[in-house]
């Protein structure tokens, strides 16, 4: 389906306010100055060839925190960083000595948390959109092909909305994706929702 | 919820080996299961109906709070991993090591009539935590022992490069010096002199000619096992190791086939030292044959010939160092040769017969390629 540029500038908007918000989350966490942006949003048609289409190279060794929903709308987001640069971000954020080379079992605790902050936040803005009452599973971990992690977990999806998600952290910058797969009734009902709320104002959120 | 469901599932709740606290969206909490108690030492009948942040005092924190309030906001479930939040439920007194790193999820969840809820679960990773800890610091070890080898290594490296180079440029000075004192001696030799003083220049020519030779076994001493070993075809070995005019009336037979034996590149040299002695110190050779025989786990390279063969007497001692009647280090230099890649050489010929040099190569070290 075929959104309008305003709706994609409110998806964006959204998508801005709730890393925006988890940013503040992460400082006091993890006592880094961290600082989040949001540079690009895309939307697109759920198909293989997807990720090629929107010119976007995220290597398929990807760490992936995934939250998936169920109810009146359905769905999953995540969080998605190359494996190297995920490794880097836990030691940036905890500020662990050495220069490790794996995501172990605490590594991969730490990730699941600044991925949930990250993902919880930018739920809060799509829920308070939506009106809904959504069931959610636990987060979970992956690595490996994120795009079929994505799938497996979802049923039918068929539109995404990917944003580029960079971490500044002392002067070093650290580049995820946050992947929406949602099917086309959910992106419809947000479109209609966000239309609504642009008439009344986003500082409603 | 009928009140026997809700039994139900307080008792199941009470069995579960993680904490279980429910609470109302005022932060009053209505479950505390039985975890909760026997790791914090509070009971239920205390903890129920209270605010959670005068029980957990944890949550009274900026943080924890915000995070609590995301669930109950519509955010998703929240996580709170030990490493940021490594004991949020209080310990017990007395507590030992139990519930020392604790991994804290908060799910809403709706009951009907009751409105949201979170549900609080704490799992105890004390464990898996230090397990972690345990694993990288021998991982951290290992990584500075390596470090440690490489740098030893690259140092030995060194090391060795420096005494080769020492050793190849006194080798070259003294063959230089050595190859003067040929020229004038020959000059000398060439003189009208008396007989007693040309018979002490001949035997200065031969000590001259040792001298050389020793400095030739000094090197190629210092080149065995600089090169990691590799395959050599056996009937190639021979082929090449048989050039030279003191072969050319000398039939040598080769009958291994595809046999290929792992060696150190000296090899050649150990082969030529054995077929060169066969005709040197066999007196009256015409034929050396070269097979091998093949047995449960390993081959026997055999080098036999017609010559003289050698004395029962000295057979114990023919491949010790400088013994003989040449230098003394050829036989020494082919055992070592083989010896860097688990040869083993001996002679096993009959005196007046021949001699026969058997090397047996063990299993890993030898192939037979189109099999």
């Amino acid at each position: 389906m075929k959104l309008s540029e305003e709706v994609i500038d409110g998806i964006r908007e959204l998508i801005t306010i709730g890393v925006g918000n988890s940013a503040g989350m992460i400082n006091e966490l993890t006592r880094a100055h961290v600082t989040l942006t949001v540079p690009e949003v895309r939307i697109f048609e759920l198909t293989n060839n997807a990720p090629s289409a929107l010119d976007i190279s995220v290597p398929d060794e990807s760490s992936q925190v995934l939250l998936s929903f169920s109810g009146e709308f359905s769905g999953s987001l995540s969080l998605i960083i190359p494996y190297k640069s995920a490794i880097h971000l836990v030691v940036l954020l905890t500020g662990e000595e050495g220069s490790p080379d794996e995501m172990d079992a605490l590594r991969v605790e730490t990730l699941i948390e600044v991925g949930n902050v990250i993902i919880s936040s930018v739920m809060s803005s799509f829920s308070i959109l939506l009106k809904s009452h959504l069931t959610f599973l636990y987060p979970v971990y992956h690595t490996g092909k994120w795009m079929n992690n994505a799938l497996v977990e979802n049923s039918h999806p068929n539109g995404g909305i990917l944003a580029r998600t960079k971490f500044h952290i002392q002067d070093r910058e650290v580049e995820g994706f946050l992947f929406f797969s949602i099917t086309s009734a959910t992106l419809e009902n947000m479109q209609n929702a966000i239309i609504q709320l642009m008439e009344r104002g986003l500082y409603d959120l | 919820m009928t009140s026997d469901y809700a039994s139900i599932i307080s008792q199941s709740l009470n069995t579960l080996p993680v904490g279980i606290c429910i609470i109302r969206k005022d932060h009053t909490i209505l479950f505390w299961n039985r975890t909760c108690e026997v790791w914090t030492g509070i009971s239920p009948d205390r903890a129920e109906g209270h605010i959670l942040e005068d029980i957990v005092p944890q949550y009274g924190k900026q943080h924890e709070k915000s995070r609590l309030d995301v669930v109950f906001k519509g955010g998703g479930p929240v996580v709170l991993s030990s490493r940021f939040h490594p004991r949020i439920f209080p310990l017990r007194e007395d507590a030992q090591n139990e519930g020392k790193y604790q991994k804290v999820t908060i799910s809403p969840v709706i009951f009907p009539g009751e409105g949201v809820q979170a549900v609080i679960t704490v799992e105890d990773v004390t464990e898996v935590t230090e397990q972690v800890f345990r694993y990288r610091k021998i991982k951290d070890q290992v990584a500075c022992e390596l470090e440690e080898k490489r740098l030893t290594q690259k140092a030995l490296e060194m090391a060795l490069s420096k005494l080769n180079n020492l050793s190849s440029i006194t080798r070259h000075d003294l063959v230089n010096s050595l190859t003067i004192f040929e020229g004038y001696l020959g000059i000398l030799q060439d003189m009208n002199l008396e007989e007693k003083i040309r018979n002490y220049l001949g035997k200065m020519k031969e000590s001259t000619l040792a001298m050389k030779q020793h400095i030739t076994f000094a090197s190629d001493y210092q080149e065995m096992g600089n090169v990691a070993p590799s395959w050599f075809h056996v009937e190639s070995l021979v082929r090449n190791a048989c050039t030279g005019l003191i072969f050319r009336n000398i039939v040598i037979e080769t009958n291994t086939g595809d046999l290929e034996i792992l060696a150190d590149p000296l090899i050649l040299k150990a082969i030529y030292n054995l077929l060169e002695n066969a005709v040197r110190h066999g007196a009256h050779t015409t034929r050396i044959t070269v097979t091998s025989v093949q047995n449960p786990d390993s081959v026997t390279l055999i080098l036999e010939d017609n010559g003289s063969g050698v004395p029962n007497d000295i057979k114990g001692r023919i491949f010790n160092k400088g013994f003989g009647s040449n230098t003394g280090l050829g036989l020494f230099l082919t055992r070592e040769i083989l010896g860097i890649t688990g040869m083993q050489i001996i002679e096993t010929g009959t005196p007046g017969r021949g001699a026969r040099f058997e090397i047996r190569i063990p299993a890993g070290h030898f192939r037979y390629p189109k099999e």
